[in-house]
């Protein structure tokens, strides 16, 4: 059986669109059950359903053979695992964004940044020379220049939605990002033959 | 903080891992050392004994090498990542000092100076930490405990297998976890770009465009070393122990033949890991190829 780690929300609709496309099934809404981990009809997979910045944890420790993830997260967290796929969904971007006022020769030393992707932040600025304070937040980010405890802010955006109902704008794009198919090291050369096959499948369908 | 025992913090140290401790408490280990309680070692006495009565029965002589070196010294062997995860401090003449970062490149300066007349083949075998910087605990933290073995002054592929079985040995014998052995060969990577080389360093198998072929003998065939070695390994019944993978490399630059390591099946982690170093003998004045592997003491614990 091959352990997958899933990354709860959106991009676990389409993991198991995905899935469900190669005849891979489960008795229950995966999207809806309250169970932490829930095995396919065949009982070849196991999905864990876990928070997205837990997935590359789980595959890093040989928890689980296999995640899905965004880049994004990937990008942020540096983990020892392997790359197998680009997944192809779940678009979205890391972007510098601020109120309208602000243009891109704004970003300048002593720039106060509110993000949750504190490394990814850390990296834009240091490769553009820019002396910035980065605050870590875990959540709302968008009220940090708002109430004047940021400058800026550091966050993901695919619609930009969240951003205009906030009047913030795009100063600046850091990378895209969509969801890829990561695995363990190791357990790619213990369970070789069931990832290859599972990546072939899943390949005809991305 | 720990100028007083002149090691340097790593310079990328999240806050957390200091975060949690009284900032003038004197009773804690620095963060990737620890102590070991009499149970703690009498597991990691079991693993040693057993790996040295191997060491010692296949003629292995052990040799001790010091904790502290000259950078400049060591420096002639280290490629950019032993000299940048080296534990590197000075000495009161302002020479800088490095704790030992592998135990391989200062028994190469050993054999090159004090032993350069000895008799060859050297068997050779340690049981001593190194040291890296860290911030990373699936790394196995600054201090790692390391079992190894050195065979220098045969090039031939029956010394390649002589200490690919001796490892073999070696883990049957401490007997506590379900392993594989992936060979591969410097020649298989050695025509990849940085970039291709790098994403396989990184298991980026989409940037590198494919998951390379792995599996027995036959992806293999055309490297005459590798087949010579796999024909060895499996007359003398290690056939099924061991994987070929073409796409294995490693962050060590000082490899020029065969390359291997070994896994546990059950934790997923590496165990041990070695290869052919013939050059690295001759940087210390002393033209000898070489061979040898180290067991990660740490990994096979607990």
């Amino acid at each position: 059986m091959l352990t997958i780690a899933a990354a709860k929300g959106y991009l676990l609709n389409e993991t198991i669109k995905l899935l469900d496309k190669e005849g891979i099934t489960f008795e229950e809404d995966v999207k809806t059950t309250r169970k932490l981990f829930i095995d396919d009809t065949s009982g070849s997979i196991r999905l864990l359903l876990i928070r997205p910045w837990d997935v590359p944890v789980y595959v890093a420790q040989g928890a689980a053979d296999l995640g899905v993830v965004g880049k994004d997260i990937l990008l942020e967290q540096d983990p020892k695992v392997a790359t197998l796929m680009d997944l192809k969904f779940g678009n979205c971007s890391l972007v510098i964004a601020g109120p309208e006022a602000l243009k891109p020769e704004d970003l300048t030393h002593n720039i106060t940044v509110a993000s949750k992707f504190t490394n990814s932040a850390t990296r834009y600025f240091r490769q553009k020379g820019i002396k910035a304070n980065i605050v870590k937040l875990y959540g709302a980010i968008e009220l940090a220049p708002i109430t004047g405890l940021s400058d800026v802010i550091c966050d993901l955006t695919a619609t930009g939605t969240t951003l205009k109902e906030n009047n913030l704008h795009i100063i600046d794009t850091v990378f895209s990002s969509t969801a890829h198919l990561i695995a363990n090291p190791v357990g790619l050369k213990v369970h070789r033959d069931a990832i290859r096959s599972l990546v072939n499948r899943l390949s005809q369908h991305v | 903080m720990s100028q007083d025992v002149g090691v340097q913090v790593p310079p990328r140290a999240p806050a957390s891992h200091y975060a949690t401790l009284p900032s003038m408490s004197t009773n804690l280990t620095p963060f990737g050392v620890t102590d070991y309680n009499p149970n703690e070692t009498e597991e990691f006495r079991t693993i040693i004994d057993t790996a040295s009565q191997v060491f010692d029965a296949r003629s292995y002589r052990r040799i001790k090498t010091p904790t502290i070196e000259f950078y400049d010294s060591l420096a002639k062997g280290l490629g950019p990542s032993l000299k940048q995860k080296a534990v590197k401090f000075f000495d009161p003449n302002g020479q800088v000092l490095l704790l030992r970062p592998d135990n391989t490149t200062p028994i190469a300066r050993l054999v090159a100076t004090r032993m350069n007349n000895d008799t060859l083949p050297l068997k050779l075998s340690y049981i001593d930490p190194i040291f890296r910087q860290s911030t990373d605990s699936l790394e196995g933290g600054i201090e790692r405990f390391q079992a190894g073995v050195e065979l220098i002054g045969d090039q031939s592929s029956s010394a390649d297998a002589e200490v690919i079985i001796t490892l073999i040995e070696t883990l049957n014998a401490i007997g506590n976890c379900d392993f594989g052995i992936d060979i591969g060969h410097i020649e298989l990577v050695d025509g990849l770009s940085d970039e291709k080389r790098q994403a396989l360093l990184d298991n980026d198998y989409l940037s590198y465009g494919e998951i390379p072929a792995r599996g027995d003998a036959s992806v293999v065939q055309n490297n005459a070393s590798l087949k010579s070695l796999s024909a060895q390994l499996e007359e003398k019944g290690f056939g099924n122990t061991v994987t070929y993978n073409t796409g294995l490399v490693k962050d060590l630059h000082y490899y020029t033949g065969v390359i291997f390591e070994a896994y546990d099946k059950k934790t997923k982690k590496i165990i041990a890991s070695g290869g052919r170093y013939d050059g690295l003998l001759e940087k210390f004045g002393y033209a000898q190829p070489a061979v040898g592997f180290a067991i990660k003491i740490d990994a096979l614990q607990g």
